[in-house]
């Protein structure tokens, strides 16, 4: 069986020619990781358990000389943890693990990944590549324990010692107290305004998109101190595992899955941070350039708007009451109908549209959205545009729910009394249909009904499709404004970035190729792909058509369900960075102040 | 001596076991292709029998068949003397009515409060429709109404024949393409009270009255024969009539005589074995 090794390439490509020996670590179940070359007449020390001498070259000699036969060498670039460098066998993931479900919810290939012949076959990898990830930590834990056979000297950093002085003194303690005093009383308002829009009875962040744009900042809001903590608590594990390294054997235990478990938090955290500060940035360019075409754009969205919600539904109305393409439909349920509607358009034309879509009130809007826009994000200002939108056109959903009520007690009547044209009735119990022998009266009745029914069928259906075309457009464009503010809420702009600058701090599995001519492998980071980072729009997509734009659709249609607009349904996936819950501030208070540097931590700085 | 002994056997074994039961849920000590004695006894002896088809019989559903036509024929003479010749129906109706009541109240002693719900539920229905019905198909073409009626009388009749044939089920859908059809030719007429009397009339004639009385007693039958006859001849011509009544002559007369000759001659005698060995159709939810 072949046993390999893990070289560091930097080690590997060192010369030497008076011979050396290179010095291994191997922890259980993991292969030997070369940590250092020490040259051969030096070495003369005994080497304890942990590690080992992996491999001697000769005076003169190019090649290295193992113990065992079959060695296959494995270089790597040693990551840097202080840089945030890692080797990771499965792709990090950008969103909260409890959320990752929605994804990948294939029953029987969990059960395939749950089984443990599976399970073990990489356990030996698994081990080496997070004894790769700690190099540093072991070549430091190792000159500590041999300084013989150090060749490396320790950087001394000014800045650092000064740094830690600053730590200690009270000025900066008094500084992180009051800060953190100002940051619980952010997160308490936070939590009740998230909580009064979540309200059960009037769930507000569910009927206006400005609304769950607020709730969606206080939640972020809310999470900041958790995922600080999160970070955090695993940089003191970090701190921990460092005084321990002295010996490398109580450092196993903190190690086992170290980095990955944070690391996604940092991301996630800083990829908030990021949007914040870009949506501001997008906001005073896009705010900015309305305050300026404001005069333009005013007359512009008045005629578009005047023309959509208003002549283009009272031309539509008017030709169905008209006999549409011919068809002749029921004059009087026909007139009804039409009148009906345009009583309402007429309503709304003038209580809402001219009033809000007038040249005056809509330069008042756009200054409000563009100073919104400017002051807190681009994201507030479309949010505002998508809740005026649903305001002017208040009359398209009125218009749809009319119709859709008609069209779908008419289906069901129908639905019933055909059972009954057929002398059958619908048994509840057994779920079916059974005979049934009718009274006379029954049956006349229900075949009275029946008949006008089935006439103004065409009629209403004509109605039904119009206003549900005009629905769903109007749904569509909601849609669209609302990708956009998801786009600039949840745009993975900090990994992308990350994945740009140092891929490496992006690991999304492990490749191993031949180099050298095929004597030794190249263990190589894949670098996270980009279909992953947008993984979640794709879901979103893919929602979305399913939804809106798909034989599902038309078959709700035609059965006369309603189609609405749920927020809380298509935007759950976009919250996946987010908690379902915000996390109340005071159960977290005390881990928080436990972060303060205090008493305790400048008396173990001294020692 | 061999197969005797296992013969034996498998016999003293059948005694103990339980006798077979032809039912499937029932876990029983008999191979999945047992094959039940009685069974192939029954086929055995099965004797063909054939059917001595009563000749009377035959033509008593023929007649009645015939009636029943006749009756569907007063749908078209109501709508003929409404639609075509103008006629105010208010006194026909208002006779057909009252001779329909003085009918079922001199039938049903006794029960006049029982019918006299559905009669109230009728009316006010007919009532509160006939203004709605006016109106339905003023866009439609005339034309498609009468190919949509010709249909439904086809079907009616189909419906009616196989609602003769045994099965009580199809009587709800027979009278329903009997409704519908008034329905649709009601909508053709001008004034609500024509479409009220009209529907009236319709359910009267061929609804009610034909669960009265006995559509081919002898003075029902003249009456139906009488009024249909002279209409065709009025309204078409003698020569139409000398058809129909041709046709309904052989239809009475020669086709029962025809009917059986065929059944007693020319059909198979088929062993009726499915009635017990049939597989029954499990009731699936």
């Amino acid at each position: 069986m072949v046993s390999y090794v893990y070289w560091p390439e930097h080690l590997y490509s060192r010369p030497d020619e008076d011979g050396a020996i290179a010095i291994g670590i191997s922890l259980e179940g993991s292969d030997i990781m070369v940590l250092d070359t020490v040259p051969r007449n030096g070495a003369q020390t005994a080497l304890e358990h942990p590690y080992c001498e992996a491999a001697v070259s000769e005076a003169g000699g190019t090649e290295w000389q193992f113990g065992e036969k079959d060695v296959a060498i494995t270089r790597f670039d040693a990551p840097r943890l202080d840089l945030m460098q890692f080797f990771a066998l499965e792709p990090i993931s950008l969103t909260l693990p409890e959320k990752q479900n929605h994804t990948s919810d294939v029953g029987n290939m969990r059960k395939l990944y749950e089984y443990s012949r599976y399970f073990h076959t990489d356990s030996k990898l698994r081990q080496s590549v997070s004894l790769i990830n700690l190099y540093y930590s072991h070549l430091s834990a190792f000159h500590t324990k041999y300084p013989q056979l150090t060749t490396a000297e320790q950087q001394y950093r000014p800045w650092r010692s000064i740094f830690a002085w600053y730590k200690q003194t009270t000025f900066n303690r008094l500084i992180c107290w009051t800060f953190l005093h100002i940051i619980v009383m952010l997160c308490t308002v936070a939590y009740s305004v998230s909580a009064v829009l979540n309200w059960r009875y009037l769930p507000l962040a569910n009927v206006s998109a400005t609304a769950r744009q607020i709730d969606l900042r206080c939640r972020q809001l809310c999470y900041f101190p958790v995922q600080y903590l999160m970070i955090n608590k695993n940089k003191l594990v970090r701190k921990k595992m460092r005084r321990f390294s002295n010996h490398a054997q109580p450092a196993k235990g903190a190690t086992r899955d170290f980095p990955c478990k944070f690391y996604p938090d940092y991301i996630r955290f800083y990829n908030t941070i990021w949007l914040m500060i870009n949506d501001l940035s997008f906001g005073l360019i896009i705010g900015s350039v309305i305050s300026d075409k404001s005069g333009a754009l005013c007359p512009l969205i008045n005629r578009a708007v005047t023309y959509c919600l208003n002549d283009l539904l009272k031309s539509v109305t008017t030709r169905l009451a008209n006999n549409p393409f011919g068809i002749k439909l029921n004059d009087e349920l026909t007139r009804f109908l039409s009148d009906l509607f345009l009583w309402i358009i007429e309503f709304a034309n003038f209580y809402v549209i001219t009033p809000f879509t007038s040249e005056q009130s809509l330069s008042k809007l756009l200054k409000v959205v563009s100073k919104t826009m400017i002051l807190i994000g681009a994201s507030f200002g479309f949010s505002l545009l998508a809740d005026f939108f649903t305001l002017i056109s208040l009359h398209i959903y009125c218009f749809y729910h009319i119709i859709n009520k008609l069209y779908s007690w008419q289906l069901n009547a129908m639905m019933s009394l055909f059972y009954l044209f057929r002398g059958k009735k619908r048994n509840k119990l057994r779920h079916r249909v059974d005979f049934h022998s009718f009274d006379l009266d029954q049956l006349l009745m229900g075949m009275l009904i029946f008949v006008p029914l089935v006439y103004l069928t065409p009629t209403v259906l004509a109605f039904y499709i119009s206003y549900t075309v005009l629905r769903l457009f109007a749904i569509y464009f909601e849609i669209g404004l609302n990708y956009v503010i998801a786009l600039i809420n949840h745009f993975p702009l900090f990994a992308l970035l990350l994945r740009i600058k140092d891929p490496k701090r992006l690991p999304g599995g492990v490749s191993l190729t031949t180099a050298d001519q095929g004597n030794s492998f190249k263990l190589k980071n894949n670098p996270l792909q980009f279909g992953m980072m947008f993984s979640l729009y794709t879901v979103l997509l893919g929602q979305i058509g399913e939804q809106y734009c798909s034989l599902g659709t038309l078959k709700k249609i035609l059965g006369g369900r309603p189609i609405s607009l749920n927020r809380n349904r298509l935007y759950c996936v976009l919250y996946s960075s987010l908690p379902v819950e915000p996390m109340m501030i005071h159960c977290i208070y005390e881990e928080l102040l436990e972060t303060l540097p205090n008493e305790h931590a400048k008396h173990e700085a001294e020692t | 001596m061999d197969e005797q002994d296992v013969a034996r056997q498998s016999s003293q074994a059948n005694r103990s076991r339980k006798p077979w039961e032809r039912l499937l849920w029932l876990k029983q000590e008999y191979p999945d292709n047992y094959t039940d004695p009685n069974f192939v006894r029954f086929m055995t002896t099965f004797p063909l029998t054939q059917y001595n088809y009563d000749y009377e019989v035959i033509r008593q559903d023929f007649m009645n068949f015939y009636f029943i036509i006749l009756n569907k024929c007063f749908v078209f003479i109501t709508f003929g003397y409404v639609y075509d010749y103008e006629y105010d129906p208010v006194p026909l109706c208002a006779a057909v009515t009252f001779f329909t009541a003085a009918w079922s109240i001199y039938q049903m002693r006794g029960q006049v409060l029982q019918s006299l719900k559905p009669c109230v539920i009728i009316t006010f229905t007919l009532l509160t429709i006939s203004p709605v019905l006016k109106s339905l198909s003023k866009s439609t073409s005339s034309d498609s109404i009468w190919t949509i009626s010709f249909w439904l009388t086809l079907y009616y009749l189909f419906t009616v024949f196989k609602s003769m044939a045994g099965t009580n089920r199809s009587r709800n859908l027979s009278t329903n393409v009997l409704l519908m059809n008034v329905t649709l030719l009601s909508s053709r007429l001008a004034t609500t009270t024509q479409v009220f009397c009209f529907l009236l009339l319709c359910i009267q004639i061929n609804v009610i009255l034909p669960r009265l009385v006995n559509l081919s007693s002898f003075a029902i039958s003249l009456v139906s024969n009488v009024v249909v006859y002279s209409y065709i001849s009025v309204t078409l011509n003698m020569p139409a009539t000398i058809v129909f009544g041709v046709f309904s002559l052989l239809f009475i007369g020669v086709l029962p005589r025809l009917f059986w000759y065929w059944e007693t001659y020319y059909k198979c005698p088929t062993p009726e074995v499915l009635s017990f060995w049939d597989a029954s159709v499990p009731i699936l939810d």
